[in-house]
C-alpha cells in the first residue's frame, strides 16, 4: 500500500472540449484539488496507468473513447475510483447506461460548479477505505 | 248530301292548323273586327271564319249565326278550301252540291255563299273567310277584292298570333330557365359574377355579394368591379379578356364593401358569343381558412428548420458559451463586494446566460416536434430516470419513493421524451422543496368511458404553487426562478411532449403539496403487457 499524496486529493477531468477543461483545473485548483486532464479516454486511460486518482469525472461524448469506454475500462481495472459523468441534455439515455454500469453520479451539462465542487467534496468525504486508498 | 272531297294534302293541312293552335280558343277582338268588316263591305247577315279541322267547321269568329261549328260534311268551307281562289255559290238552292244540305233546307238557310281561303306562306288552306246571305245574290268586283284583301288580313293576323303565342312560350321557358340559373347559381356558396367587356357587373349571385359584404346583388350590378373589390394595379382577369383562354389566380386579395378584405382564390373565363368574347364570368372562393392552415404549417415547417439547424449548432455553441460562463461566474464568486469589476463580470454573465438561454429554447423545438415513437412502458421511463432524479435528490435530503402499478398496458410514445417529462417533473419538485421534503412517483391505469389512460403522479412536499401563477406554470419562458437559473422551459417542454403524445397535463397546487398528473392515452395494439396472462 503505498499513499501518494494524503494532502492534496487528485482529480482527473477528462472532455474533449479544452475551453472546459481549462474551466475545471482553475476552479478545482483553487480549492486545493490537484487537477489532470486528459481529451479522451485513451489519454484519460494513460493518465490513470500513470498515476492514482480520487475521482474520475468524464463527458460522454468524446471522439476517440468516449465516456462509457472509460467508464467500463477504469470499473475493471480501477473499480474503487468514483467516476462522475458529465452528460448532455441530448445524452440522458446514455447517462442512465452509466448509472446501471456502476458510475457514482452524473451531472447535466453545462455544469453547475458549486454543485460540482459540493459533489467533489461529497465524494473525498467518504471513507478511507473507499476513497483515499490509491493505487491498490 | 255531296260532301267535299278532301285535299290531296289533308295530313300536312291539318299538321299545319294544329300548329296555329288557335281550334276551340276564346273568340278574338281582333277577328271579330275583321269578320264584320267582311259582312259589312259586302252587305250580308252572315260572315264567318272557318277553320276546317279533321270532322268540323270550327269558327274562330261568326257574325249572323249561333252555332260555334258544324259538321265538316255539310260544310261550304269544306268545299271552298280545295281551290286556291275565291269560291263563289250565288244560289245554293240550285246548285247540286248543296240542294239538300241542311244548311240550305233549315236554318239559318243559305242561299248565296262567297269564301277566300286562308292560305298560309307553305300554301295550306286552313280554312276560309267567308260571307253567306239568305237570299241568292253576287258581290261586286269592288267587294270580292275587298274579301280578298280581309282574307289575306285573316291570314296575317293568325301568323302574328302564332308568332306572339311561340314568343310567349319562348319567354315562359326563358325565365324558368333563367330561374333555375339562378337558382343553381345562387345555392353555390362560391362567389360568380360576370362582367362585361368594360369591366361592368353584368351579373352577379348571392354568394357573391355575401362574400363581398354587400346587402344584395342589385348592388354589384353596373359597378366597375376590378376598382370595386379588386385593388391591384394589373387586373388579371381585364388583362386577357381579349382572345385568352381563360385565368386562374389561386392566392389574391379581394376587398368588401366595408374596406376589409379577404384572401382568395378565383378563375376567370372569357364569355363566348359567336366565337366573340364579349365579357368573363369570375368565380371565387374565400380561402382565409385554407390561408390560415398554410401558415400554421409554415410556421411548424420553420420551426422544425430552426430546429435542424439549432440542433447542429447548439452542441459547438453551447460548449464554448458554457466556459464563458464558468470562468465569468467562478471570476464573480471570487470578487469582493464593490470589486471594479464586478459590475463587467455581470454583465458578462447575464448575456452569456441570455445566449445560453437562447440555445436552449432553440434546443426544445428541434426536439419536440419529429421523434418517432413506439409502445413503451411508463415504468420503466420512470425507473430509468428516477435514477437521475435520485442523483439529484442525494444532494439535498429528499426522500424519493415509488410507487408503480404492476402490469400497466403500454403508451405510445418516445422513451427519450417520456424520461425528459418525469426528470423535468422531477427536477421542479426537487427545486420546488429546496433542502429536504418527500417526492412521491406513483403510477395507475385509469378508464374513463371507453377511453383507458396511463397516469404518472409526481407529488412534492414544497412551498405550492400559489394560484395567481398557477395557470402560468405551462407558458413557455415561464418562470419563477432568478434570472438565469430557469430556462421557463421545463414544465413547457412538459406540456408540449405530453400534447404531442395525445396526453394531458393536471396540476393540484396547495402549500406544502403539488400534484401533477399526467395521462397518456393507452396504446390499443397492445393494450395488455404479455405477461398479464401468467398473473394466476
Amino acid at each position: 500500500v503505498k499513499i501518494t499524496s494524503p494532502q492534496r486529493p487528485r482529480v482527473l477531468i477528462v472532455d474533449d472540449e479544452p475551453g472546459l477543461r481549462a474551466l475545471l483545473e482553475w476552479e478545482l485548483s483553487d480549492h486545493g484539488i490537484e487537477v489532470k486532464t486528459a481529451r479522451d479516454g485513451e489519454e484519460a486511460t494513460q493518465l490513470v496507468e500513470q498515476m492514482p486518482f480520487d475521482i474520475v469525472l468524464t463527458d460522454l461524448t468524446m471522439p476517440k473513447a468516449d465516456g462509457l469506454v472509460l467508464l467500463e475500462h477504469l470499473k475493471k481495472t480501477k473499480p474503487e475510483t468514483p467516476v462522475i459523468i458529465a452528460t448532455g441534455f441530448g445524452t440522458v439515455e446514455t447517462a442512465v447506461q452509466a448509472m446501471q454500469k456502476g458510475a457514482y453520479d452524473f451531472l447535466l451539462k453545462p455544469l453547475d460548479v458549486p454543485k460540482l465542487i459540493a459533489l467533489i467534496q461529497k465524494v473525498l468525504r467518504r471513507p478511507p477505505s473507499s476513497c483515499l486508498c490509491r493505487g491498490l | 248530301v255531296q260532301k267535299a272531297s278532301l285535299p290531296l294534302n289533308e295530313q300536312e293541312r291539318l299538321e299545319a292548323l294544329q300548329r296555329y293552335e288557335i281550334l276551340d280558343t276564346e273568340g278574338e277582338e281582333a277577328f271579330d273586327e275583321l269578320t264584320s268588316l267582311a259582312a259589312s263591305i259586302c252587305g250580308t247577315p252572315i260572315a264567318m271564319m272557318s277553320l276546317i279541322d279533321t270532322h268540323r267547321q270550327w269558327f274562330k269568329s261568326k257574325v249572323g249565326v249561333e252555332a260555334t261549328e258544324t259538321s265538316r260534311d255539310i260544310a261550304f268551307c269544306a268545299h271552298g278550301i280545295l281551290g286556291k281562289e275565291m269560291f263563289v255559290i250565288p244560289d245554293a238552292s240550285k246548285d247540286s252540291r248543296f240542294v239538300d244540305n241542311p244548311l240550305v233546307t233549315q236554318d239559318p238557310h243559305i242561299r248565296f255563299y262567297a269564301g277566300v281561303p286562308l292560305v298560309t306562306a307553305e300554301g295550306q288552306t286552313l280554312g276560309m273567310l267567308c260571307v253567306n246571305d239568305r237570299i241568292p245574290r253576287d258581290l261586286t268586283v269592288s267587294q270580292k277584292n275587298a274579301l280578298r284583301t280581309l282574307g289575306r288580313q285573316v291570314m296575317n293576323l293568325l301568323d302574328m298570333r302564332r308568332t306572339m303565342t311561340a314568343l310567349a312560350r319562348a319567354q315562359k321557358d326563358l325565365k324558368q330557365r333563367e330561374e333555375q340559373l339562378h337558382l343553381l347559381l345562387n345555392s353555390t356558396e362560391e362567389g360568380v359574377y360576370g362582367i362585361d367587356l368594360e369591366g361592368t357587373c353584368t351579373w352577379a349571385n348571392r354568394a357573391c355579394a355575401k362574400l363581398l359584404h354587400y346587402a344584395g346583388v342589385e348592388e354589384l350590378i353596373g359597378k366597375k368591379m376590378h376598382e370595386t373589390i379588386h385593388h391591384i394595379e394589373e387586373c388579371p382577369i381585364e388583362q386577357w379578356l381579349g382572345p385568352a383562354k381563360g385565368t386562374h389566380v389561386d392566392s389574391d386579395v379581394l376587398w368588401r364593401s366595408d374596406g376589409t378584405c379577404f384572401p382568395a382564390e378565383y378563375w376567370a373565363h372569357p364569355i363566348l358569343r359567336d366565337g366573340k368574347t364579349v365579357g368573363a364570368v369570375v368565380s371565387f372562393i374565400d380561402i382565409t381558412e385554407r390561408k390560415r392552415l398554410e401558415l400554421g404549417m409554415r410556421q411548424s415547417e420553420k420551426m422544425s428548420a430552426v430546429g435542424q439547424l439549432a440542433g447542429g449548432v447548439a452542441h459547438e455553441i453551447n460548449n464554448p458559451l458554457g466556459v464563458i460562463l464558468g470562468f465569468t461566474q467562478g471570476m464573480l464568486r471570487r470578487a469582493s463586494p464593490g470589486d471594479l469589476y464586478e459590475m463587467p463580470l455581470k454583465a458578462v454573465e447575464r448575456e452569456a446566460i441570455r445566449c445560453k438561454n437562447l440555445v436552449q429554447d432553440l434546443l426544445t423545438f428541434s426536439r419536440t416536434s419529429k421523434a418517432d415513437r413506439e409502445p413503451m412502458d411508463l415504468n420503466q421511463a420512470i425507473e430509468g430516470a428516477s435514477s437521475l432524479i435520485m442523483a439529484q435528490a442525494r444532494l439535498g435530503q429528499i426522500e424519493v419513493k415509488k410507487d408503480l402499478a404492476p402490469h400497466m398496458p403500454h403508451i405510445l410514445g418516445n422513451p427519450n421524451q417520456i424520461q425528459q417529462v418525469i426528470i423535468n417533473l422531477g427536477n421542479n419538485a426537487l427545486d420546488a422543496m429546496g433542502k429536504q421534503g418527500t417526492l412521491r412517483l406513483r403510477t395507475e391505469c385509469l378508464s374513463e368511458g371507453s377511453r383507458s389512460w396511463v397516469c404518472l403522479y409526481v407529488t412534492d412536499t414544497g412551498s405550492g404553487i400559489p394560484p395567481t401563477i398557477l395557470p402560468r406554470i405551462f407558458e413557455p419562458f415561464f418562470t419563477t426562478k432568478p434570472l438565469g437559473q430557469g430556462t421557463g422551459l421545463g414544465l413547457g417542454l412538459v406540456h408540449e411532449i405530453v400534447q404531442k403524445h395525445s396526453g394531458t397535463v393536471d396540476v393540484k397546487s396547495q402549500p406544502g403539496c403539488t400534484e401533477f398528473c399526467i395521462k397518456f392515452p393507452v396504446h390499443r395494439q397492445s393494450a395488455l403487457p404479455e405477461n398479464r396472462s401468467f398473473d394466476h
